[in-house]
């Protein structure tokens, strides 16, 4: 009962240091103390950086999905709408946590590496001796240039997966293509892929929040490095999967299915 | 022997600070008055707290209790943004440089001048050339921080910490690691800080030899107190035996 006790008090203290992480965060995220040439750099490591995983994990999770709704679906006769399950399901669950995954797989470990060697370097140390805020500098670029990487990222994750599933579908089933689509474009509108987007979003702050927290507190060198590395990846996953419950159970009040 | 700084007022000012990191009792009440374009000289042996001491000053750690006292201010309890102003007025140079290696030379060096918003790219070249030639490293602009030697990379980081011209000047062992006469080139520079910029510098350092040669007073510091302070002729001769022991090297080991 104690330790359980004293394991709550932990984590909330650590949900409160990550809160107040955030604020100042997003605090520097003012037009006048934004480091655009940062950003910029950022987002082309986040952005650009991330299209090969990107691309594969969409397209696989779009054709393995294809599969295994088509195999279930044909026992039942109705195999011709597996485009429409299919792009629903990317949409809203299956492109938001597998990119969400991966990406604090590439992403978050390698601002937790690079954060938690400038700690351990004494580097962060320098950026506060010079008077320039570690979070201004390094956390805030990070952070604005997720938050317009990671939506964009879903949207490629969704397009991928469906023609994926198209290629499948078509190609190894025998489906019409023209009822593939059919189907498709009956059941999926826009505010399918934006619920995955705000997910994504969403997804790409707790991604950069939890790594800079684990990098910005890194100690004892580099088994404090590779500590940090492997707790932010493992943290900002298992927050992505919770939160994606509540999120959508949030978002369908936002987005109901018509 | 002439003191040029003794008619100077105090600078920086240590009150009783204490502090613990997590069971250990580093500081245990150090008292220490810097004055205006002085060179002090904090000895010890490792682990008594030199660093931690150091980082006090410029408010990278904060005391138990006592007060960090910079030119009148009282920095142990300022926030991050008030100390900014503050800390843009000292330099320092940490034990290992702590060049951002994501930038090369030229771009470390002229960091602070970027962030204390200089925008002309003309002078702030300038400068970065004059500060490199300081440490007699300009043919290396261009280089990564990670494809210098250590004693190139603390030459950069002694360059980049002098930019701003500050006015105090805090080194963590600048000459450890270093051959004899890269040790000698950063203590004439020290010096000339003083003499030319009159820069307070505050030097944490294991090596007698440059202690001597650079400082004005020495502080030996044991057991996270302040144990002496005084001229180096003062020390040297001085009759504690643990001071002797430090200054000429003895463990006190027999085999």
């Amino acid at each position: 009962m104690r330790t359980l006790g004293h394991a709550l008090v932990q984590f909330l203290i650590y949900l409160g240091q990550l809160s107040r992480l955030t604020s100042e965060a997003f605090l520097s995220l003012s037009p006048f103390r934004i480091r655009w040439r940062l950003v910029i750099q950022q987002i082309a490591q986040v952005g650009f950086g991330s299209q090969l995983i990107v691309f594969v994990t969409g397209a696989f999770v779009g054709a393995v999905f294809t599969a295994q709704m088509y195999y279930q679906f044909v026992k039942m006769g109705v195999e011709a709408s597996v485009g429409a399950i299919v792009s629903v399901a990317m949409c809203r669950e299956l492109a938001p946590a597998m990119v969400g995954l991966m990406i604090s797989g590439r992403v978050g470990a390698a601002i937790a590496a690079e954060l938690g060697t400038m700690k351990v370097s004494e580097q962060i140390d320098a950026l506060r001796v010079m008077g320039v805020s570690p979070v201004n500098y390094l956390v805030a670029p990070r952070l604005l240039a997720i938050m317009i990487s990671m939506p964009l990222l879903i949207a490629e994750a969704v397009v991928c997966g469906i023609i994926a599933s198209n290629v499948v579908a078509v190609w190894l089933f025998h489906i019409p293509s023209a009822w593939f689509w059919g189907h498709l474009n009956n059941w999926t509108d826009l505010d399918d892929l934006a619920f995955g987007m705000i997910k994504g979003f969403i997804f790409g702050i707790v991604i950069v929040i939890v790594a800079s927290h684990k990098g910005l507190s890194t100690r004892n060198g580099a088994v404090g490095v590779g500590r940090s590395t492997t707790q932010s990846v493992v943290i900002a996953s298992l927050f992505i999967l919770v939160f994606n419950f509540f999120l959508t159970l949030l978002l369908t009040v936002l987005f109901p299915f018509d | 022997m002439t003191k040029p700084f003794q008619k100077e007022s105090e600078h920086i000012r240590i009150e009783g600070v204490t502090k613990r990191i997590g069971d250990q009792h580093i500081l245990k009440g150090i008292d220490l008055s810097v004055r205006h374009g002085e060179i002090l000289a904090i000895i010890g042996a490792s682990g008594t707290g030199k660093s931690v001491l150091l980082k006090h000053i410029t408010g990278l750690m904060r005391p138990d209790a006592g007060r960090v006292i910079f030119d009148g201010e009282d920095i142990s309890q300022m926030t991050e943004k008030s100390l900014a102003p503050i800390r843009r007025r000292i330099g320092m140079l940490f034990q290992n440089g702590a060049l951002f290696d994501s930038l090369t030379v030229a771009e470390n060096v002229a960091f602070p001048l970027l962030e204390t918003g200089l925008r002309d790219s003309a002078q702030i070249e300038a400068r970065v050339r004059e500060n490199l030639q300081l440490v007699g490293l300009e043919a290396h602009l261009e280089k990564m921080p990670v494809s210098l030697s250590g004693g190139m990379r603390k030459r950069v980081a002694l360059a980049r910490a002098m930019i701003n011209k500050p006015e105090c000047l805090l080194c963590d062992e600048p000459t450890s690691g270093l051959d004899p006469i890269a040790s000698d080139s950063i203590n004439h520079l020290v010096r000339r800080l003083r003499s030319q910029f009159h820069v307070t510098s505050i030097v944490v350092t294991h090596d007698m030899t440059s202690a001597y040669h650079i400082a004005d007073r020495i502080a030996f510091l044991k057991e996270g107190k302040v144990r002496f302070i005084g001229e180096p002729e003062e020390i040297r001769e001085s009759k504690d035996a643990d001071i002797q022991d430090f200054i000429h090297g003895r463990s006190g080991d027999t085999s």
